[in-house]
């Protein structure tokens, strides 16, 4: 294909937008954060994780959602029922769980000795009889609104919440549905606290034009070529607040001959791509899912699946991962980001997965180590308005609907057309 | 009792052990970034011609209990991967725009570590 074949300017047209400057306000104004707290992160629901995270019985983890002062308590009981509390005790609310995660049928707060069920129900209390007229039926844990949705845990902090997790999703719930995630049980967890806007992160991995310039070295070459050098999009779908986006690969790459290192780790095992850690053949089910390149181009290197508000489900050849953009203030974030990696069996297979870990590594620091000088940049007030072009799209879109949900009196009227 | 800190046939490499065969992946990517690349190149010149050797030799071991000399020299491969980001791709010891410490951190790692 020669480049020009890439040029669609349609994205935007698509995403329901029009061209033009984008306002810089929300990825700087303290008090746009604040409308984000209540009416984004507040209403939307929120991908916490997924169910391999706590697959046995009467296990349990804890997430944080700075933005909102929540700490979240996700178990799955004795039944195998994965429900959602506040981490918080019912006596005198001091928080109930320290650690990341844990087992026991019994999880007994640190401060006076209360002790709940998986369930959330309230089990015991040190010297019941004093506390006058206690029923336990009311004490037990606050409930988050849980759904699970194929295989992903997700809540919504609204005590009731305005909108179905159908509704939610909408048509990006048919487009992702019945998806295979191969190696969900073993993620590589890497965190970064960054000082940036949620959203200047979000938006360094929603589109592919700052590849060949910011990761030139590491995978410029991979996403880019003589017939697309400036990473033009393959595909971009809009689906109300959510998004997605097909990435160029180059086929054509090749390590090179003085790459020593690179070659011995990728030498025997077989990964369908130069940079993954998936096995060929375990793959298959995922890669024929009609949304993973649904394009089904061989100059593919990765989907963007963005789902509203912070979370995003990649795929490429050898397999999936995922980011989470945990805003912590107005300029700081917490970046989380999870590759879905096979068990390694032999000595060559781990050896390949370092290599892996190491260059990806590698390509995340060369994306977050800019993320504080765009947040320089928008604080120091010089420019109103960004220019962004038809494969930003993903962007805008971005804006446009954080913007319109923090507009909005009540969810009906952000998720309207 | 065999002290050796490596096994036997890479006892040559035994000089690159206390600084190389850290025992986390952080702490190896940390002190590649932080490091020379003169300091970078000699391990790397060192351990990339060995590297095949080594490979070879921990085949023979199962994977998650290896004997602690074979679990150093796991763990000098894993840091020639960290030295090969320098040599291979970037030219220089870390992403040129990055501050020391790095700020990605890995909370878990490939199993087994
Ligand atoms: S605050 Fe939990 S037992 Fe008192
Ligand atoms: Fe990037």
């Amino acid at each position: 294909m020669a480049a020009d074949d890439f040029i669609a300017n349609k994205w935007t047209q698509l995403a329901g937008l029009k061209n033009g400057p984008v306002s810089a306000e929300s990825y700087r104004s303290p008090a746009f954060y604040q409308l984000e707290r209540e009416r984004v992160f507040g209403r939307s629901w929120l991908i916490m994780g997924r169910v391999e995270e706590i697959a046995k019985p009467h296990s349990f983890m804890v997430k944080e959602i700075e933005i909102c002062e929540a700490s979240v308590l996700i178990t799955r009981d004795g039944e195998g029922r994965v429900q959602a509390f506040h981490n918080v005790c019912s006596h005198r609310h001091n928080l109930l769980v320290s650690e990341p995660q844990g087992c026991s049928q019994l999880i007994r707060c640190p401060y006076h000795g209360w002790a709940y069920g998986t369930d959330g129900e309230l089990r015991g209390v040190p010297d019941e009889k004093c506390f006058v007229g206690l029923d336990r039926k009311t004490a037990g844990l606050a409930k988050i609104a849980t759904e699970v949705w194929n295989g992903w845990i997700f809540i919504n902090l609204e005590r009731k919440p305005s909108v179905s997790l159908e509704d939610f999703l909408g048509d990006f719930g048919s487009f992702l549905a019945n998806m295979e995630y191969p190696n969900a049980d073993n993620p590589i967890v890497v965190e970064a606290q960054l000082d940036c806007n949620w959203k200047v992160v979000a938006d360094a991995f929603s589109e592919s034009y700052h590849i060949p310039v910011i990761h030139p070295e590491t995978i410029g070459t991979t996403f880019a070529s003589t017939s697309n050098r400036t990473g033009r999009l393959m595909d971009a779908r809009f689906f109300g607040p959510h998004r997605f986006c097909s990435m160029y690969g180059n086929p054509d790459y090749r390590p090179h001959d003085h790459q020593k290192v690179e070659q011995l780790a990728y030498s025997q095992v077989q990964t369908g791509s130069t940079i993954a850690a998936g096995k060929v053949g375990s793959m298959d089910a995922f890669l024929a899912h009609p949304s993973v390149n649904p394009t089904r181009t061989k100059s593919w290197s990765m989907d963007v699946n963005f789902v509203f508000p912070n979370f995003n489900l990649d795929t490429g050849p050898g397999g999936f991962w995922t980011h989470h953009f945990w805003p912590t203030s107005y300029h700081t974030t917490r970046h989380e980001v999870r590759f879905y990696v096979p068990k390694a069996l032999t000595v060559r297979e781990r050896f390949q997965q370092e290599h892996y870990l190491s260059r990806v590594i590698e390509v995340l620091v060369e994306d977050v180590s800019n993320v504080a000088r765009v947040q320089r940049g928008l604080e120091s007030g010089a420019k109103d308005a960004m220019f962004l072009q038809d494969n930003e799209a993903l962007l805008r879109h971005s804006v446009h609907h954080v913007e319109k949900w923090a507009k909005s009196a009540t969810v009906q009227e952000a998720m309207s057309e | 009792m065999n002290n050796s800190l490596l096994p036997a046939a890479f006892a040559d490499l035994e000089a690159h052990v206390a600084e190389w065969a850290l025992p986390s992946f952080d702490a190896r990517m940390q002190h590649r970034a932080a490091s020379s690349m003169d300091n970078i190149r000699r391990f790397y010149d060192a351990m990339q011609p060995r590297a095949e050797a080594a490979l070879a030799h921990l085949e023979n071991f199962p994977l998650d209990v290896l004997p602690a000399a074979e679990q150093r020299l796991m763990h000098m491969l894993y840091a020639l991967a960290q030295a090969a980001m320098a040599v291979e791709i970037h030219g220089q010891p870390k992403v040129g725009h990055a501050k020391l410490p790095i700020a990605v951190r890995v909370l878990r790692e490939p199993l087994p570590v």
